[in-house]
């Protein structure tokens, strides 16, 4: 186990070097200049040659890359060309919103999406299938903007019952924090909990069709305990596979419900960043966002393990 | 009997006297609670020497204050000097500065404080660096409350430029300035102003905190536009950073802002029925335009950009674009009606729609449909609009149009290769220092666009020179007629911005540049 992990780490080191040079050789050959954006459109050409030269892009690109990957190496991204501090302090400042949003996310999706699968897989053509189904049809068919504006209009505007958007850090008081996350986090793990209930009925169809199933029925166990107990653990597989990549999706931020919360996560900063060219920083956050999936993956093999005694590595 | 006659008499005085005071006045000032403000974005940076960001301006003007600024009626007067003098045939002048005045951390503000802030802000202005920066042989302290500015060349516009609020010529300290260099400032420490408030917390992508500044040297007098007078009435102004325009909506109606700014003019008709909000139309604002290539292809000939002129119907293109007839004005002057820069001089051409003279002049210039390639973004209403019907437009007038919408930063980086198109598009923010000659977007020789002719050059360099008031908006009469002749670019009007507030918020004034000092909250 301990060997295979060390491997897998390994393998991150030249993924993540791929995609940085393909995220900055993207980013360095789109046109726009972070020099004109920072000093404002009507900068004079001398400052914004001044500003480039500060910055050092006026340097061949080859030149800018090693300079870069150097750093790197070593654990330094860069300073923000907007904000002017260390790229690490201002991913630091977005990620704790992001992961706090992404824990809730997956916590609502989980907890909708897994009860209702087996719901409808165990009750299988019942009004209860179909009204999952169509529950889950429309929460994979809605926007995720129109919900969230709608959720706004109804808790925030009309009853007062939730803020509008913002963030407060937990460490300012959880309550506060979880009231404030309320909202996006039902978004998005609304918008989740559909595929997974779709995936949990599906996985779970295939193994309740299965022999030892009737076995275990033959025994005279109760049909909770046949679904609990020796029906869903062989669908977990297929489900912590979904949890997985919705989660690494999520780390990358989202765009959508952090706009329209405020919420100051890495999706919102992903996206400011590439309008305003800030280079370091989107650099960064790709580069996050691909260790992110890496770990994320790992993490879901090693779960694998754990779930499924018959997986061994 | 009588006695009594009297008291109800006095009685009915004192009633007559709250009711009539009741209606008159508003509400007297009340000190305390905390304002938030939804802005749209981050500001780039909070020092304000180092960028035009209007978000730069609007927070960090709270804190750090000019020499000289702007009254109600857009004229200078002053606000840290107590006044000035020219001498020597306009090239010098001597700015006695206020006594006693404090920055946040109690040090009062001397000279060389001055002197450091204003040699450091010739550096990076958008303002100084083309117009004047060469032209300063000295920057000098004299006495305690003295400084003196001395030229090689007569300045028309020196005292303007101090006073205008973008990338506003703040006073820093001296040991702050000279270290910094032409260096942006980021630390918060060292972002010390002698405004009526003071920075606390900066987090990026989410707020800008400020709290009143206890020890602060108010001017005598009343409000005055954005000097006079100025009370922190508020214990704390926080800046949020709310980017999706329904979120800021939402965020004042529930009480969560009590500010918002940059709405959407469409939702005006929504919210000026809505009991929850107060709608504030800032005027002026700002003027659309598109500039045209002058330095090479089809638009280096006149009659090219005088027939895209002559096929426009400008309150189409304005009413297309912004809707609501309370939320534009159709008008050529190329300085705002409310500035006393405003002219009527040689507006003929414009809004005239005339498609017969735009063909002809089009067969004049041997214009046989090459492509016209227009840049612009959808990132703004006011960019994007105009360029789709002006577009239309001169399709009936024979142009082959290419319209490229692009993202905001690459019509930036391209408008400054003149092989890439013939027409881009901008917008000209009203500023109270539109002192014409430092407003590169219309005339900037250097500018995208490049506009250089002999006779604008004379202009310009006259305008520049000329320190008689008088004379001065002669001259720019004279520019004004020569722009809508020369056609170097196209303004289809005047566009207001629309902000919100809660009801309770006072003291609020509709300008341009928003500022919170004399604003406070009713309970």
């Amino acid at each position: 186990m301990r060997a295979y992990l060390a491997r897998r780490l390994a393998a991150m080191v030249p993924i993540v070097i791929l995609v940085g040079t393909i995220v900055f050789l993207l980013i360095h050959l789109t046109p726009g200049d972070p020099a004109v954006i920072m000093l404002g459109p009507d900068a004079p050409d001398e400052a914004v040659t001044r500003l480039r030269q500060e910055l050092g892009l006026d340097a061949p690109l080859l030149t800018q890359w090693f300079r870069w990957f150097q750093k790197v190496l070593v654990g330094d991204l860069g300073t923000s060309i907007f904000f002017g501090l260390p790229v690490t302090t201002t991913i630091r400042q977005h990620l704790l919103p992001t992961v706090l949003l992404s824990a809730l996310a997956i916590s609502i999706s989980v907890g909708i999406g897994v009860p209702a699968g087996i719901i409808s897989a165990v009750r299988r053509g019942s009004l209860m299938d179909q009204g999952v189904t169509l529950v889950a049809f429309l929460g994979v068919s809605v926007p995720e903007f129109w919900l969230a504006l709608n959720l706004v209009l109804f808790f925030s505007v009309h009853l007062g019952l939730l803020p509008v958007a913002g963030y407060v850090s937990p460490t300012e008081g959880l309550w506060t924090s979880l009231r404030y996350m309320a909202l996006p986090a039902f978004t998005m793990g609304f918008v989740q909990s559909a595929l997974i209930a779709r995936m949990t009925r599906a996985a779970m169809l295939d193994v309740v069709a299965q022999d030892y199933m009737r076995t275990a029925r033959a025994k005279g166990l109760s049909s909770q305990r046949v679904t609990l107990r020796h029906a869903f653990p062989n669908a977990l597989i297929a489900v912590v596979t979904v949890v997985g990549i919705i989660f690494s999706v999520m780390m990358g931020g989202n765009v959508v419900a952090e706009t329209i919360f405020t919420i100051p996560g890495v999706g919102q900063l992903l996206i400011t960043s590439v309008l305003r060219r800030d280079y370091p920083v989107i650099q960064g956050i790709v580069l996050l966002i691909a260790a992110a999936y890496v770990v994320i993956n790992l993490l879901v093999d090693v779960v694998y393990a754990a779930v499924d005694p018959r997986i061994r590595y | 009997m009588r006695g009594m006659r009297v008291v109800l008499a006095l009685t009915l005085a004192g009633l007559l006297g709250t009711v009539a005071s009741g209606w008159a006045q508003p509400p007297a000032p009340q000190r305390g609670g905390t304002l938030t403000v939804a802005i749209s974005a981050d500001p780039p940076a909070l020092d304000i020497h180092s960028t035009t960001a209007y978000l730069t301006e609007i927070v960090a003007w709270h804190v750090f204050e000019p020499l000289f600024t702007y009254d109600k009626n857009f004229r200078i007067i002053p606000m840290l000097a107590e006044g000035y003098k020219v001498g020597d045939g306009g090239k010098e002048y001597t700015i006695t500065l206020r006594s006693n005045v404090r920055f946040h951390n109690g040090r009062v503000m001397t000279p060389r404080d001055v002197v450091a802030s204003l040699q450091r802000w010739v550096k990076m202005a958008v303002v100084a660096v083309p117009f004047f920066r060469d032209d300063i042989e000295a920057i000098e302290a004299r006495g305690a409350s003295t400084v003196v500015i001395r030229l090689k060349q007569p300045s028309g516009i020196l005292i303007a430029a101090l006073a205008q609020p973008i990338q506003l010529a703040g006073i820093y300290q001296q040991a702050v300035a000279d270290a910094a260099g032409t260096k942006r400032i980021t630390e918060l420490s060292e972002l010390i102003g002698t405004g009526p408030f003071k920075f606390t917390r900066w987090v990026p992508g989410q707020a800008i905190e400020l709290e009143r500044f206890d020890g602060y040297s108010a001017r005598a007098g009343s409000p005055d536009g954005y000097g006079g007078q100025k009370v922190a009435y508020a214990d704390k102004l926080r800046f949020v950073i709310v980017p999706d325009v329904q979120t800021r909506i939402n965020g004042v109606m529930t009480g969560q802002y009590d500010y918002a700014e940059s709405i959407t003019p469409d939702a005006y008709g929504d919210l000026r029925n809505n009991p929850k909000v107060r709608t504030l139309i800032l005027k002026p604002y700002g003027q659309p335009m598109a500039v045209f290539n002058k330095r090479r292809g089809l638009f280096t000939d006149r009659r090219m950009r005088q027939a895209f002129l002559a096929a426009l119907d400008m309150s189409k293109i304005m009413a297309g674009t912004f809707g609501n007839p309370l939320m534009f004005r159709v008008d050529g002057s190329l300085m705002f009606k409310e500035s006393p820069w405003y002219s009527r001089e040689g507006l003929g051409p414009y809004n005239r729609r005339d498609l017969a003279t735009a063909r002809r002049l089009l067969a004049e210039a041997g214009y046989r449909g090459q492509p016209v390639r227009w840049i612009t973004s959808a990132a703004f209403d006011w960019a994007y609009k105009p360029a789709l019907i002006a577009s239309q437009q001169l399709e009936e007038a024979g142009f082959n149009m290419d319209l490229q919408v692009l993202d905001w930063a690459t019509v930036l980086s391209r408008r400054a290769n003149p092989d890439l198109y013939e027409v881009f598009s901008t917008s000209f923010i009203f500023s109270p220092g539109v002192d014409p000659p430092i407003q590169p977007v219309i005339i900037g020789p250097t500018w995208p666009g490049w506009w250089t002719t002999e006779e604008k050059d004379r202009l310009i360099g006259r305008l520049i020179r000329e320190p008689d008031p008088a004379a001065r908006k002669r001259l720019w009469e004279d520019v004004q007629r020569l722009y809508w002749e020369d056609v170097p670019g196209i303004k289809f009007g005047d566009f207001f911005n629309l902000a919100i507030a809660r009801p309770g918020v006072q003291g609020l004034a509709t300008r341009p540049d928003l500022f919170f000092w004399n604003v406070w909250i009713a309970p």
